[in-house]
C-alpha cells in the first residue's frame, strides 16, 4: 500500500517539477515499471493458446515456450517465430521508454507510441498465425468448438506492456501540459481507482489461497509450471469476471453477456442513487432493504388488484412501488427530524420489520388472530413464498421487444430507434448552457444516433439475451439518474439538501428548515431505493411476475453503499460503477462453474473491500489528496463562473 | 391453556434465545462506550459461528481419521477459541478503519457486515463445496444442568459476564478510562489517557464477545453453521443495547425481554394467538420506539461515531 502511495506522490511531484524547470527531472517511476515490464516478458504468459472449460490453460511465455495445462494441444505447433521477433521488438520499446524515461523525459511518447505499436501488432501477428491454423480446418467443416485454439487471447504480459506503453504517452502528455481537460477533471477517481486495485490484489490472494491451480497434473512437476499455473489462475479468473461481458461473436453474434450484465446493474442503480441522495444530505439510509420490499408490496397491490389498460396501470404501478419505498424512507426520516433518533438504528429496524411484513404477507394465506383465523388473500399456490401473478397491465417490456421483428425465422432489434433515442438523451445531458443548446446539441445527438444506427442496423435477438431479463426498469433507472441530477444540483430543494449535507448548522442558520429536508430526503431516497422492485416484479427478472420472497432484497440494498460510494455520490458515477459491478456479477455467474473451489460470492468480497478501502480513503494521506484537489481547483473555478 | 411443562420450555427457550443477544449486547456496550459505533457486531457474530464450526468440524475430523477412538471432547472447545481469535482479528480491522483512518464508523462496519455476506460462502465453497452450509460437526458444546434444564456452557458464560462487565466498566480503571474517551476524549487525552489504545481495546474486546455469539450459534445452540444463521440477532442486540441504556443489568433485562419474544415467536408457530412473523419484529418496533423517546429515553455516550482526534 506504501508503495502505491509513493508511486502516485512521486508521479505527482515529478509533474509539477516540470512545470517550473526547463530541465525536467528523469520519470524515476516509470523508467523503473518499464524495466520491470521488459523483464517479466520471461516471466508472465503473453498469451493464452487454447482454454479448457475448467479454467486449464495453454500459454505462450516469450521466448516462444509452450506451457499446456489442458493435454489438448496438438503436437505439432504452428511457427511463432514471427510473433517472438516482435516481441523481442516490444522489449526494445519497453527499454527505450526506461532509457527516454531516465535522459529525456520530454520524448517519453515516441517509446509509448512504440511499445503499443509493437504489442498490438505482436498480438495480431499470433491471431494470424493461429488463424491459419483454423482456415483449413473450418473449410473441411470442422464444428467451431473443436478448434485446437478455440479460447485464444491476450494474457497478462500482453496488457502490462500496453498499459506501460500508455501509461508513457500519458506521463509525456501531462508533462507537455496537453493532457486533456477530461482526465484532469477525472482525478476524482484516484481514490475509487486504488481501493479498487487493492481489493483485486487482496482478493486475487484469496483466490490463490482457496483454489489449486488446474491441470497441473498435466505438466512435469516444477516451480516453473507451478509458477505459471498460479498467474494464469490468477489472470483467468480476474478475465472471467471483468471479461465475461463481452458478446460473443462465434458461432454466433450474441449480446446475452451484455444484457445480463446491464440486467444486474439495474437494481443497483436505483440502490445506487438512494443511497447517494441520502449521503448528498448527510444522511446514511442503510434501509434500502426494506424500502425494496416495501416498493414490491405496493407495486404488487397496484398490480394484482388494479383492472385497466396497460398505459395506466403500469405507469401507476412503478408509481406505487416509489411510494412504498417513499414511505418506508419517509418514516425514519420523520422519526429523526422531529425526535433526533438516528437514522442507522432506524433504518435497520425498518429493514427486519419489512421482511418480517412480506413473509408475513405472501408466506401463508391463513393466520390465527387469538383463535379467529384470518385469510390473507395475497399468497399464490404451491410451497414457496410467492403472491399471485401481476396482471397483464402491469407488466414491463423487456428492451429489445419494442424495437424487434422477425425475419426469416429468426429475431432482430433494430437499432435506429433506440440509438436514436440514446443519442438525443445524451445530447441533452452533455451539453452545457441554456435549455435551447442543450435541444440543438440534442437534435444533433439524435441525429448521429440515428445515422449509427441505421449504418449497423440490427442485433439478432437470441433466446439468452430475452432471458437476460433487461426490461425497461434499466430505462427508468437511466432516468431516476437523471431526476436525481437535476433535482439535486439544478433546484432550489436540491441546493438546500446539499446545504443540509456540507454543514447543517451554517444551512439552518441560512433558515434551511432541517427537519423538513430531513424527511424530504430520505422520502426521496427510499423511494429511488423502492423503485428497484419494478426490476425483479414487474420485469420477470426473478422469470416471474411475481411478487417472492426470494427477491434479493439486501445483496441489491448493500450492493447500493458499495456503488455509491464508488461513484463518489453523482448520478453518472453510480450509473457506472453500478454497470461495473453488472458486469463482475455476470463474471461471476461464469467463474462459479469453471472453478469448483470459487464461489461466485467473491464479487460480494470485492464489494466489501471496496467499500472498506473506500473509507480509509485508498490508505492514502490526506497531503496527497489535497494536492489532487489543488490542481484541480482551476477547472472548477471556471465551472463556477 | 398453558400448563408448567409448555411455561418450562418457553423459559428454557428463553435463556437460550438470550445467550448470542446478551453476548453481542454486552460486547457492543463496551465498544459504544469507548466511543465507537458498532453495527459490525452482526458481521462478527457471523464470522465467529463460520470460525468456530469450521475450525471444530475439521480438527475433529483430522483427528479422528488418525484414531477413530480418540476422544475429541476438546475440539469444540477449540473451536470457540479460534472464533474469538478471528473476532478480535475482524473487529481489529473495524478499528484500524474507524480509529487510526478517522473513517465514518458506521460504513466501516457496513463493510464488515457485507464481508460477513460474501465470505462464507466463499470459505464453504472451498471447504464444503456449497455455498450455504458447513458439515455437521459431532461434537459440539456440551450440555451442563439438571436433566431437562440443561444449557451450553456459553450460556452460563454469557449470563456471568453481566456483573463481570458491570464490574469492569464501573469499578476498575480501565473502565473508567473507557467510559472517559467515550464521552470526552479530549478531557481524557488531557490527563494522560490513550485515547487510541483504549478504543482499539474496547472495539476488540467486542469483537471477542459477539465471536462467542457467533460460536453459540453454530456449535453451542446448533451443530453445524448456515449462512442465514445470525438472522439480524446482530442488529437486535444493537438494539438491546440501546433499549438498555448502555447499562450492563438494563441491557440484561432488555436481552431478556428480547429473548422472551424469540421465544414466544417459536412457542406461537405451531399456536393460535398471533403469527409468529409479526411477534418476531416486537424487538425492532420497541426498539423504535425507545430511540425515538416515546418509551423511555435513551442517551448515547456524548462522543459515539466522532472519529478523534
Amino acid at each position: 500500500m506504501r508503495i502505491v502511495f509513493c508511486a502516485a506522490s512521486s508521479f505527482c511531484v515529478e509533474s509539477k517539477a516540470m512545470n517550473e524547470s526547463l530541465k525536467p527531472r528523469p520519470n524515476v517511476v516509470l523508467a523503473l515499471v518499464a524495466v520491470i515490464a521488459a523483464i517479466s516478458s520471461f516471466a508472465l504468459p503473453f498469451a493464452t493458446l487454447t482454454r479448457s472449460f475448467g479454467g486449464q490453460g495453454a500459454m505462450l511465455v516469450h521466448p516462444s515456450m509452450v506451457i499446456d495445462f489442458t493435454g489438448y494441444l496438438p503436437k505439432a505447433l504452428p511457427d511463432f517465430s514471427s510473433t517472438t521477433i516482435l516481441i523481442w521488438l516490444t522489449l526494445l520499446a519497453l527499454l527505450s521508454i526506461a532509457a527516454l524515461a531516465w535522459f529525456m523525459p520530454r520524448f517519453l511518447w515516441v517509446g509509448g507510441v512504440f511499445t503499443v505499436f509493437c504489442i498490438i501488432s505482436s498480438f495480431v501477428v499470433y491471431a494470424m498465425t493461429l488463424d491459419a491454423v483454423h482456415a483449413p480446418l473450418l473449410a473441411a467443416g470442422t464444428a467451431y468448438r473443436r478448434l485446437p485454439f478455440v479460447n485464444f487471447g491476450p494474457s497478462i504480459w500482453a496488457f502490462f506492456a500496453f498499459f506501460t506503453g500508455l501509461g508513457a504517452i500519458a506521463s509525456s502528455l501531462r508533462a507537455a501540459g496537453r493532457f486533456p481537460n477530461f482526465f484532469r477533471s477525472i482525478t476524482g477517481v484516484v481514490v475509487p481507482g486504488i481501493s479498487i486495485l487493492l481489493a483485486l490484489v487482496i482478493c486475487g490472494v484469496l483466490i490463490l489461497l482457496i483454489q489449486q491451480p488446474p491441470g497441473l497434473d498435466k505438466v512435469a512437476k516444477s516451480w516453473v509450471s507451478d509458477w505459471f499455473a498460479r498467474v494464469d489462475l490468477i489472470w483467468f479468473s480476474y478475465s472471467m469476471l471483468f471479461g465475461s461481458v463481452l458478446p460473443k461473436f462465434r458461432p454466433t453474434l450474441d449480446f446475452a453477456p451484455v444484457w445480463q450484465s446491464l440486467s444486474l446493474a439495474t437494481p443497483l442503480i436505483f440502490t445506487g442513487l438512494g443511497l447517494s441522495f441520502g449521503f448528498r444530505t448527510g444522511l446514511f439510509n442503510i434501509g434500502a432493504p426494506g424500502q425494496v420490499i416495501v416498493g414490491g408490496i405496493f407495486c404488487a397491490a397496484v398490480s394484482i388488484y388494479l383492472p385497466g389498460p396497460w398505459f395506466i396501470i403500469s405507469p401507476l404501478a412503478v408509481v406505487a412501488a416509489a411510494v412504498g419505498g417513499g414511505l418506508w424512507g419517509a418514516l425514519p426520516g420523520w422519526l429523526k427530524g422531529r425526535f433526533g433518533a438516528s437514522e442507522v438504528i432506524n433504518t435497520i429496524m425498518l429493514n427486519n420489520i419489512a421482511s418480517g411484513l412480506l413473509v408475513f404477507l405472501i408466506g401463508a394465506n391463513e393466520y390465527k388472530f387469538f383463535g379467529q383465523t384470518v385469510t390473507l388473500p395475497f399468497k399464490a399456490e404451491g410451497g414457496e413464498a410467492k403472491s399471485l401473478e401481476f396482471g397483464a397491465g402491469a407488466r414491463l417490456s423487456s428492451i429489445t421487444d419494442p424495437f424487434s421483428y422477425t425475419r426469416d425465422g429468426l429475431s432482430y432489434m433494430g437499432l435506429a430507434v433506440p440509438f436514436l433515442l440514446i443519442g438525443a438523451i445524451l445530447g441533452f445531458a452533455t451539453a452545457k448552457g441554456s435549455v435551447r443548446t442543450r435541444g440543438i446539441a440534442s437534435g444533433v445527438g439524435a441525429a448521429v444516433g440515428l445515422g449509427l444506427g441505421l449504418l449497423l442496423r440490427e442485433i439478432p435477438v437470441t433466446g439468452a439475451m430475452q432471458t437476460a431479463a433487461l426490461n425497461l426498469s434499466f430505462v427508468i433507472a437511466i432516468l431516476a439518474a437523471g431526476f436525481v441530477g437535476v433535482f439535486l444540483w439544478r433546484t432550489k430543494w436540491g441546493f438546500e439538501l446539499r446545504a443540509v449535507g456540507l454543514s447543517p448548522k451554517a444551512a439552518e442558520y441560512g433558515g434551511v428548515n432541517i427537519a423538513k429536508n430531513t424527511i424530504m430526503a430520505m422520502a426521496i431516497s427510499g423511494a429511488l431505493c423502492g423503485l428497484a422492485a419494478t426490476h425483479f416484479t414487474m420485469g420477470g427478472a426473478l422469470s416471474e411476475y411475481k411478487l417472492k420472497q426470494a427477491i434479493p432484497a439486501d445483496s441489491v440494498g448493500f450492493g447500493g453503499i458499495t456503488v455509491a460510494l464508488l461513484g463518489q455520490n453523482t448520478p453518472a458515477g453510480v450509473v457506472v460503477s453500478s454497470i461495473l459491478f453488472g458486469v463482475l456479477n455476470t463474471g461471476g455467474l461464469r467463474l462459479d462453474q469453471a472453478l469448483d473451489d470459487i464461489s461466485r460470492e467473491i464479487v460480494t468480497v470485492l464489494q466489501a473491500l471496496i467499500v472498506l478501502f473506500i473509507a480509509t480513503r485508498g490508505f492514502l494521506s490526506g497531503d496527497f489528496l489535497r494536492s489532487i484537489n489543488n490542481s484541480n481547483k482551476p477547472k472548477k473555478e471556471k465551472e463556477a463562473a | 391453556m398453558m400448563d408448567t411443562a409448555v411455561l418450562l420450555v418457553v423459559l428454557i427457550t428463553t435463556i437460550r434465545s438470550t445467550t448470542p443477544l446478551l453476548f453481542a449486547a454486552l460486547g457492543g456496550m463496551f465498544s459504544e462506550r469507548a466511543g465507537v459505533v458498532n453495527i459490525a457486531l452482526e458481521g462478527i457474530m457471523l464470522f465467529g459461528a463460520l470460525t468456530a464450526a469450521i475450525v471444530a468440524q475439521r480438527t475433529e475430523f483430522y483427528v479422528l481419521a488418525n484414531n477413530p477412538d480418540a476422544n475429541v471432547w476438546w475440539t469444540s472447545w477449540f473451536g470457540v477459541l479460534a472464533a474469538m481469535l478471528v473476532g478480535a482479528l475482524i473487529a481489529w480491522i473495524h478499528a484500524v478503519v474507524s480509529i487510526k483512518y478517522k473513517a465514518d464508523q458506521v460504513i466501516s462496519g457496513t463493510a464488515i457486515n457485507l464481508l460477513a455476506f460474501g465470505v462464507p460462502a466463499v470459505v464453504l465453497q472451498s471447504f464444503y463445496k456449497n455455498t450455504s452450509d458447513s458439515d455437521k460437526v459431532l461434537n459440539p458444546l456440551p450440555l451442563w444442568g439438571l436433566e431437562n434444564f440443561e444449557f451450553s456452557p456459553l450460556t452460563y458464560l454469557s449470563f456471568l459476564l453481566v456483573p463481570i462487565a458491570a464490574y469492569v466498566i464501573f469499578r476498575t480503571p480501565f473502565g473508567l478510562r473507557l467510559r472517559a474517551v467515550g464521552e470526552a476524549p479530549q478531557a481524557a487525552a488531557s490527563v494522560g489517557v490513550n485515547v487510541y489504545r483504549t478504543r482499539y481495546a474496547a472495539v476488540m474486546i467486542s469483537g471477542v464477545l459477539a465471536a462467542l455469539a457467533g460460536a453459540f450459534l453454530s456449535i453451542g445452540n446448533l451443530d453445524g453453521f448456515n449462512r442465514g444463521m445470525s438472522a439480524g440477532q446482530g442488529f437486535i442486540a444493537l438494539a438491546a443495547l440501546i433499549f438498555g441504556r448502555y447499562q450492563p443489568w438494563q441491557v440484561l433485562g432488555a436481552c431478556v425481554l428480547f429473548g422472551f419474544f424469540r421465544a414466544l415467536a417459536i412457542r406461537l408457530g405451531g399456536d393460535n394467538i398471533l403469527p409468529s412473523a409479526l411477534v418476531d419484529n416486537l424487538p425492532f418496533v420497541i426498539t423504535m420506539f425507545v430511540l425515538a423517546g416515546f418509551i423511555g429515553r435513551s442517551r448515547s455516550p456524548k462522543a459515539l461515531g466522532k472519529p478523534y482526534p
